[in-house]
C-alpha cells in the first residue's frame, strides 16, 4: 500500500454562482523515499491540488474523491486527527513561504517553539535538534539566534525547509518553492532536497512550471493540464519520449541553456473551468485532435508503465517529426 | 580609422556608468552623523550596442540590471558616467529628454501592472504617438489596428475597444510592446518581459521581439535573470554581478566557454532537461 | 442599471441609495409640498397664535413655540443639509484631490511643504475656529460652507497622497513617462481615474460630515440665522426652554438628520467595495 494515494479527486469552486472545476478526477500514489513532480501552468490546478490534499481549500471549495495517506482518507478527517498529521506527518512548503517567518522573533526561537508545540521536549532537546536540521539544510548553526531580515532569500527558504522537516514527516509537499530565488540559491536549495530525499525517509511532491527542475529532482512526473493529468510516469521516459502532444508542445515551448530546437509557443490559451470544453480540453489547441477528441481520454496504461490521457496515442510517434514545426503548432488556432 | 570595411557606429555608448543612492538618514542620524554607506547600484558599467543588435544583461536579483536599464533611458538619474545615444550625449532638459523618448522605448516584467486599467487598449498602444502629435484623435482606431497587427493581435479591430483585465497575461505583453513599438524606436529596453507568462506563452513573445528587432532595425536591451531565454534570442551577453559587468561577449562564447568564476557558477547552477551527465551542483554551505 | 447592479450589490447601500434620492426628491419638491411656509406664524382656530400644538390633522408634526409648522420647516431643512453637505463635499473633493495629487506625485520639497500645510490644517480645533470666523466674519451659509471646508480637506488629502504614492510606482505609470508623456497628463490622465473610486468614498464621507457639522454649528448658534436648517430648530427648541415640553419639535429634526446619515454612510459601503477589492466579501 502506497503512503499516498489519491484516488479520483475532484475539487470544484462556486463563485459568483458558477461552478469551476479545477480539479478533475486526479488520481496518483508517493512512496517514502520517491519524489514526484507535478508540472503544469497557470489554470491546470496544482496548487489546488497541493491544497485539496492538506485541506487548505476555503469555504465555496467542494471535495470528492480520497486522499488516502498512511491509511487514513483525508478527505473527511475529522480536524483535530487532521491537525495531529498536519506538520509531524505531512508538511508544506509554498513559494513565499520566507514571508512566514516572523520578523520580530529569532529564527531558531521560531523553529524550537513549533517543535515544542508538537513534541513534548525540553528547550535544549529542541535546540539541538534545530541545530540538527540547520545542518541538514546547510546553514551554520549562528544563525539560529539571527533575525529573519539578516537571511537572504535562498537562505530563508532552506529555514524553512528546515522548519517542515522538524518533526520527521513522512511527507513533504513543495509548492513553487523556489520560484522566487536566484538560479543559485535555487541550486543550493534543491541540493538539500536532494539529499533529504536520498536518505530514503520522506517522500516529496514538487509542484513548479519548470521542467527542468523536475528533471533533475523527481524520479516520477505528472502533468497537468486543465485540471487533469494527462501524462503520469518516469520523469526520464516522459521527458525523454512525451507521447502526450501536451507533452510535446511543453517541451517545444521551454528554453534550455544546452538546447537547439526552435521555440514554439502553444496557440491559444488555458480553457475557461466554468464552461471547459466537450471531450478532451486540450482539444482546442491540439494540432493532433480529431473526431475521437469530442469524447473525453481516459488515462489509460502504456506498454512502458506510464499512463496518458489520449485518443491519438498511436499517431502520436508519426506526429514527432511534424512536432518540431512552427506552423503545425500555428495552424491550430485558425482552423 | 584606418579599416577597410568600417565598422558602423554603435547606437549606443555607455562609458563607466554609475548609480549610487545616498542612505536615508532620520533627524537623528544625521545630528548623530551615522548611517550606511551608499549603496553602489551601477559601478563603472560600460558598454557598446550596435544598431540591430539584441544584448542581454544577465544577473540575480540586485546586481542592478533593471537599474541599468532605467538609466539609459533616463528615467533614473546617473551618478557619474556617461550615456551617449547616436553618438550623442544623452539630454539633460526635460524637453530634450522627451524628444530622444521618442526613440527609445521600454517594456516590463508584469503583464498585469503595465497597462493603465481605467484605458481601453487602442488608447493604452496609441497614447504616445497622441503624446507627440504624431496623429490625431480621428486616426486613433486605425493607429492602434495596425500595431496590433504588427504584434500578432490579429484581427487588431477586435481587441480596440476592449480593457486589460480582458485579456491574458501573453496579450497583455503584447499590448504592451505594441505601446513600445508604435513609435518605431531605435532602441528597446527589455526588463523581464517573459518571466511572468506561461511556459507555453513564452516563445511566442520571444520570438516577436526578435522579428521586430530584425524588421524595424531596432536594438535591444534584454534583461533577464533565465539564461535559457538569453541564449534563445541574445547575440551578446553581458553578466552583471554587484553592479558591474562581470563579463560580456557573444552568446555561444560565454556559455560555451564562460571565463569569469561568477559566469561559471551561475552556468552551473542552471536546471538543466537533457539527461546526458548529471550536472555538478553548486555546494554552499552558509 | 447596470451601475446600481454593480456598486450597489447588497441591501444596505441599497438602503442608502434610496434614503439619499428620497432626500434629494423631498429637498426639490418642498416648496410644492408643504403644507405651510415654514416661516410663517400660524393663528390657531381661536385666533390667537398656535404655539407649541401638539400634532394634529391640522399641523401634522405639530408647531413650534412661533406657531410655525414643524413639517414644513423639516422638509426645507432637507434643502439646506443637502446643500451645505454638497457643495462642502465638492470643494473638499477639489483641493483635497489636487493637493493629494501633486504632493503624491511630486514628491520631494514640493510634498513636504503641502504636507505640512495639511499638517498645521490638522491642528486646527474645528469649534473654535468656527466661533472665531463667526464672531469676526459673520454668520451666513457660505461662511460655514467656506469654513469647512477650508479645514476637512485635510483628510482627502492624505489618503489620496497615499493613494498617489503607490499608483505611481506601478508600470504603466513608468511606461507613460517613457513615452514621453507629461507630468500634468500622468497626473490627471492615468492617475486620477484610478483614483476616482477613493476619492468619491471621501468625498461622501466629507458630505456627511459637513452636514453633521453644520447641524452642529446651527445647534449652538453658530450657523446661519436665516436659513432653516435642522440644527437651527433644535436651537430654537431647546433655546425657548421647550425640549422637554415639544417632543414633536425636537424628534423630527434629529430623526431626519441621523437618518440621511445613516443613508450616506450606507450608500458609502457600495463605494468601499470599489475603492478597496480586498473588502470585497465572497458571495
Amino acid at each position: 500500500m502506497s503512503m499516498l494515494d489519491v484516488q479520483d479527486l475532484r475539487v470544484t469552486f462556486q463563485s459568483d454562482g458558477k461552478a469551476l472545476s479545477a480539479v478533475d478526477g486526479v488520481s496518483l500514489t508517493l512512496d517514502r523515499g520517491e519524489s514526484l513532480g507535478i508540472v503544469g501552468e497557470s489554470g491546470c490546478g496544482k496548487t489546488t491540488l497541493t491544497k485539496a490534499i492538506l485541506r487548505l481549500l476555503p469555504a465555496n471549495a467542494k471535495t470528492d474523491g480520497r486522499v488516502e495517506f498512511q491509511g487514513k482518507n483525508l478527505v473527511d478527517l475529522p480536524v483535530a486527527e487532521l491537525r495531529e498529521i498536519r506538520w509531524q506527518e505531512l508538511s508544506l512548503v509554498t513559494q513565499s513561504a520566507m514571508n512566514a517567518l516572523d520578523p520580530v522573533w529569532r529564527v531558531g526561537d521560531q523553529i524550537i517553539e513549533a517543535i515544542r508545540l508538537h513534541d513534548d521536549c525540553s528547550r535544549a532537546e529542541a535546540r539541538a535538534r534545530s541545530v540538527t536540521l540547520f545542518d541538514l539544510v546547510g546553514l551554520k548553526p549562528e544563525w539560529l539566534d539571527r533575525y529573519p531580515h539578516e537571511y537572504s532569500g535562498g537562505m530563508k527558504q532552506r529555514a524553512i525547509i528546515a522548519m517542515a522537516l522538524a518533526l520527521g514527516p513522512a511527507m513533504i509537499v513543495a509548492d513553487e518553492p523556489t520560484t522566487a530565488l536566484d538560479v543559485v540559491m535555487q541550486d543550493q536549495v534543491f541540493a538539500e532536497i536532494d539529499r533529504i530525499r536520498a536518505a530514503g525517509k520522506t517522500g516529496i511532491i514538487l509542484i513548479t512550471h519548470d521542467i527542468s527542475l523536475v528533471a533533475e529532482n523527481c524520479e516520477r512526473i505528472a502533468v497537468m493540464y486543465a485540471g487533469k493529468i494527462v501524462e503520469y510516469g518516469k520523469t526520464s521516459d516522459i521527458l525523454d519520449l512525451p507521447r502526450h502532444p501536451y507533452t510535446i508542445g511543453l517541451r517545444n515551448a521551454f528554453a534550455e541553456l544546452d538546447g537547439d530546437h526552435e521555440l514554439i509557443s502553444i496557440s491559444g490559451g488555458p480553457p475557461d473551468l466554468t464552461n471547459p470544453p466537450k471531450g478532451c480540453r486540450f482539444g482546442p489547441r491540439c494540432p493532433l485532435a480529431s473526431d475521437a477528441c469530442s469524447q473525453e481520454p481516459p488515462l489509460s496504461v502504456l506498454d512502458d508503465g506510464r499512463s496518458v490521457a489520449c485518443h491519438n496515442v498511436p499517431q502520436v510517434e508519426a506526429f514527432r517529426g511534424v512536432a518540431k514545426l512552427a506552423s503545425t503548432w500555428e495552424r491550430v488556432g485558425r482552423s | 580609422m584606418t579599416n577597410a570595411t568600417t565598422t558602423p557606429a554603435p547606437l549606443l555608448e555607455v562609458d563607466d556608468l554609475c548609480k549610487s543612492y545616498a542612505p536615508k538618514r532620520g533627524l537623528i542620524g544625521s545630528i548623530l552623523a551615522r548611517g550606511a554607506a551608499p549603496s553602489n547600484t551601477l559601478k563603472n558599467v560600460s558598454f557598446d550596442l550596435g544598431k540591430g543588435e539584441i544584448l542581454g544583461v544577465v544577473g540575480e536579483s540586485g546586481s542592478g540590471k533593471s537599474t541599468l536599464g532605467f538609466t539609459i533611458l533616463g528615467l533614473i538619474e546617473a551618478s557619474s558616467g556617461s550615456v551617449r545615444f547616436d553618438g550623442n550625449p544623452l539630454p539633460r532638459s526635460a524637453r530634450d529628454l522627451r524628444a530622444f523618448r521618442r526613440s527609445a522605448q521600454m517594456i516590463f516584467q508584469d503583464p498585469y501592472q503595465s497597462l493603465n486599467p481605467r484605458f481601453r487598449i487602442k488608447d493604452i498602444v496609441t497614447e504616445p504617438l497622441l503624446v507627440y502629435g504624431l496623429i490625431g484623435k480621428g486616426e486613433v482606431a486605425a493607429a492602434a489596428e495596425e500595431v496590433l497587427d504588427l504584434v500578432g493581435l490579429r484581427p487588431g479591430k477586435n481587441y480596440l475597444e476592449r480593457f486589460p483585465h480582458e485579456l491574458s497575461g501573453g496579450q497583455r505583453q503584447r499590448v504592451s510592446i505594441a505601446r513600445a513599438v508604435v513609435l518605431k524606436p531605435r532602441l528597446l529596453i527589455a526588463d523581464e518581459p517573459v518571466s511572468m507568462l506561461d511556459v507555453s506563452i513564452r516563445a511566442g513573445i520571444l520570438r516577436l521581439l526578435r522579428s521586430l528587432a530584425a524588421s524595424m532595425e531596432m536594438s535591444v536591451v534584454y534583461i533577464s535573470h533565465d539564461l535559457s531565454t538569453v541564449r534563445y534570442i541574445c547575440d551578446r551577453v553581458a553578466v552583471m554581478y554587484r553592479g558591474e559587468i562581470v563579463e560580456i561577449g557573444s552568446t555561444d562564447q560565454i556559455i560555451a566557454s564562460p571565463a569569469h568564476p561568477y559566469t561559471k557558477r551561475l552556468l552551473s547552477a542552471v536546471p538543466r532537461i537533457s539527461f546526458a551527465e548529471k550536472r555538478q551542483r553548486v555546494a554552499q554551505h552558509a | 442599471m447596470t451601475i446600481i447592479r454593480e456598486y450597489f450589490s447588497d441591501s444596505f447601500s441599497r438602503f442608502g441609495l434610496f434614503v439619499c434620492i428620497l432626500y434629494i426628491a423631498v429637498a426639490i419638491f418642498a416648496p410644492i409640498f408643504s403644507p405651510y411656509n415654514p416661516w410663517e406664524n400660524n393663528m390657531g382656530a381661536d385666533g390667537t397664535l398656535a404655539r407649541l400644538q401638539p400634532p394634529s390633522a391640522q399641523f401634522l408634526l405639530g408647531t413650534t413655540v412661533y406657531g410655525q409648522d414643524v413639517l414644513s420647516q423639516l422638509l426645507l431643512g432637507t434643502k439646506q443639509a443637502l446643500i451645505v453637505g454638497g457643495v462642502t463635499a465638492l470643494i473638499v473633493g477639489i483641493i483635497g484631490t489636487n493637493v493629494g495629487l501633486i504632493a503624491g506625485y511630486y514628491g520631494g520639497m514640493v510634498d513636504e511643504i503641502l504636507m505640512r500645510i495639511t499638517d498645521f490644517v490638522y491642528a486646527i480645533p474645528f469649534l473654535p475656529f468656527m466661533m472665531i470666523v463667526s464672531a469676526f466674519i459673520g454668520r451666513s451659509t457660505t461662511i460655514v460652507i467656506v469654513a469647512m471646508a477650508l479645514i476637512f480637506w485635510r483628510t482627502a488629502a492624505r489618503v489620496v497622497r497615499a493613494q498617489v504614492l503607490t499608483l505611481k510606482t506601478r508600470p504603466y505609470v513608468t511606461a507613460a513617462r517613457a513615452s514621453g508623456a507629461s507630468d500634468v497628463r500622468i497626473m490627471y490622465v492615468h492617475l486620477l481615474p484610478n483614483i476616482v473610486p477613493l476619492g468619491m468614498l471621501y468625498l461622501i464621507f466629507s458630505a456627511a460630515l459637513a452636514i453633521i457639522n453644520e447641524a452642529s454649528l446651527s445647534f449652538i448658534g453658530l450657523g446661519d440665522p436665516n436659513s432653516l436648517s435642522w440644527g437651527l430648530m433644535l436651537n430654537q427648541a431647546f433655546a425657548t426652554g421647550s425640549i422637554r415640553v415639544a417632543w414633536w419639535w425636537v424628534v423630527p429634526p434629529g430623526a431626519a438628520l441621523m437618518l440621511l446619515l445613516v443613508g450616506i454612510y450606507f450608500l458609502c459601503r457600495g463605494f468601499e467595495e470599489r475603492a478597496n477589492p480586498r473588502l470585497k466579501v465572497k458571495r
